[in-house]
């Protein structure tokens, strides 16, 4: 894979507040890469349709994340925040602007990368092991070679004894671990995740959050997390995005230090209450809240 | 990791014995049919009805043991016909309804002669085709396969088009090409629907074959039931119609059969499972 020939001084051109907390969170990666990022939305704007009718859904969008970087993406439902990941995979291609990942422009669908969808979308006509191992075999990769990693993640949630099981006996949140699991068997730098537990209840959801957190100490992805939660952006990420809706644009770049690995007490901790309390604020002078 | 809100649905093993099960399954059928039957013979009897009008069902069974060389020879003509109308309507039919998924050029230049071909009575082509094919095997076989090709097509282009379409996207991002993703998502997917139709299909199949024997045959059940009921001989008739019933059941249950092995975790197989 070629390396990313972005300097810091091109950096400037993206927007200012970017951090450099992949230094903390990812020691052994930094120093391979250095500060290097891995995806960079520069000006990143997308409109559906044409003239009245037309929607302008992400307007002039600019952001750089670094190897190793947890983003969340926090805004009300229904804003935009699910375009910007399509966009970032290239499933849809953007108006104006332009997508980089690992140094390459975003043209056409982007495959070195796992998505998790807010349905689990599991395949219930195949086992769980299967519905791992879908991802290098549409690839067109040999399934067998991925089955050990495969069966490692499934272990890291605690589903190894279900591998032989149809999705239709899991639950809400077993199905979606284990789609969670094959969004990184290939090992993708990058894994976009749009409202993954949105669907989930909240007991289930705090789980999820424990368990996604120690996924990604484990496995070291970029993660871009598209959520609603403001609880649950600031608990996971290490930096969030505040967006503004209608169109979707980033309000504010907010960076998150609280020491890892966090576990749910941080959440009554006057740290933690103050980021909420920020971005509450936030949604309040938008008029996305309102008394 | 705490699961105890996430056990896993497993299924529920049947307390029953068998025949418990069985009669559970069965018993209401035989019930009514023993009812009717028994109204059937009573019903004849005390109105005189005449025997060449309607047979009671003990003649109708005696008939049955006497003659069942007759209806035993051509079992196996018609047999044919229907599985191998069947089978071509399978074989062409899927391909057909990939293809008119595939490209909605294809879909509306198919989709008007196929609704046309369905519009026409099989009856009144049946001839057609013994003047084009002789009175052999092979025009049962496409009068067959034109009855049973059309629910099979609906079923397999509904099934294919009802991917959502998250998991279409979920396919290319994971590279999958269109033949890949058409493969491993909408093909799979769409086989319940493909289920769907052949049990249609094959009932179809048996009204496809036994049509063409009437029109122009000299073997078969349909033959049989032409040249019985131009002989009056009804109870003949009642009882190739007994015949052909029971083929096309003993069919649909193997249809039913292979669904079962082949998508037991579609919600259509497991909530049969739990005893409904």
């Amino acid at each position: 894979m070629a390396r990313p020939e972005t300097t810091a001084g091109s950096e400037a051109a993206v927007v200012g507040k970017s951090t450099n907390s992949a230094v903390e969170t990812n020691g052994k990666r930094v120093a391979r890469d250095g500060d290097a990022p891995l995806i960079r939305f520069s000006n990143i704007s997308k409109f559906f349709g044409v003239g009245p009718a037309g929607v302008h859904a992400v307007d002039d969008v600019s952001f750089t994340a670094h190897r190793g970087e947890f983003v969340s993406i926090l805004g009300p439902s229904g804003c935009g925040k699910s375009t910007m990941m399509m966009l970032a995979s290239g499933l849809i291609p953007a108006s104006t602007g332009s997508i980089e990942i690992d140094g390459r422009r975003i043209v056409g669908p982007y495959t070195e990368l796992g998505i998790v969808f807010q349905q689990d979308l599991l395949m219930d006509w195949r086992r769980v092991l299967g519905n791992v191992l879908v991802q290098p075999e549409f690839r067109g990769m040999r399934a067998r070679d991925f089955e050990a990693r495969a069966i490692d993640l499934l272990k890291l949630v605690g589903l190894v004894s279900f591998v032989d099981k149809y999705p239709y006996e899991l639950s809400g949140g077993m199905r979606q671990r284990v789609s969670i699991c094959r969004a990184l068997v290939h090992d993708p730098e990058l894994l976009l995740m749009d409202e993954p537990f949105g669907a989930l209840d909240a007991l289930t959801r705090d789980q999820m959050n424990l368990d996604l957190q120690r996924i990604w100490q484990e496995n070291k992805k970029t993660v871009l997390f598209v959520t609603h939660s403001i609880a649950e952006a600031v608990f996971l990420a290490d930096r969030v995005f505040v967006m503004a809706p209608r169109p979707t644009r980033i309000l504010e770049d907010i960076r998150i230090d609280l020491p890892r690995p966090r576990d749910l007490d941080i959440r009554e901790t006057p740290e933690f209450c103050a980021y909420v309390h920020k971005i509450t604020h936030l949604f309040y002078q938008m008029g996305v809240l309102h008394s | 990791m705490s699961q105890a809100a996430q056990q896993p649905v497993t299924e529920r093993k049947s307390w029953k014995p068998l025949a418990r099960a069985l009669l559970d399954r069965f018993g209401y059928g035989i019930g009514l049919t023993v009812v009717v039957l028994l109204m059937w013979e009573v019903g004849v009897k005390v109105g005189n009805v005449p025997r060449y009008l309607l047979p009671p069902p003990s003649v109708i069974a005696v008939t049955f043991v006497a003659d069942w060389h007759i209806i035993y020879l051509n079992i196996e003509p018609t047999l044919i016909a229907i599985l191998a109308g069947f089978a071509l309507s399978v074989v062409i039919g899927v391909p057909l309804a990939s293809l008119m998924v595939f490209s909605h050029l294809a879909e509306r230049i198919l989709y008007p002669p196929m609704v046309a071909s369905q519009a026409i009575p099989k009856v009144a082509i049946a001839p057609l085709f013994i003047v084009w094919m002789g009175y052999g095997i092979t025009p049962k076989v496409w009068i067959a396969f034109l009855i049973a090709f059309f629910p099979i097509v609906i079923d397999t282009v509904i099934g294919l088009r009802s991917v959502p379409p998250e998991m279409l996207q979920l396919g290319r991002s994971m590279g999958g090409g269109t033949l890949r993703v058409f493969v491993k998502l909408r093909l799979p997917h769409a086989l319940p629907n493909v289920f769907a139709g052949m049990k249609v299909a094959i009932t179809l199949a048996v009204v496809g074959a036994i049509t063409g024997e009437f029109v122009g045959s000299q073997s078969g059940l349909g033959f049989l039931l032409t040249s019985a009921s131009g002989q009056m001989d009804t109870a003949l008739v009642f009882a190739v119609l007994v015949t052909i019933s029971v083929i096309a059941m003993v069919l649909f249950a193997i249809i039913e059969g292979l669904e079962r092995l082949a998508i037991p975790w579609h919600a259509s197989m497991r909530s049969r499972k739990v005893g409904h």
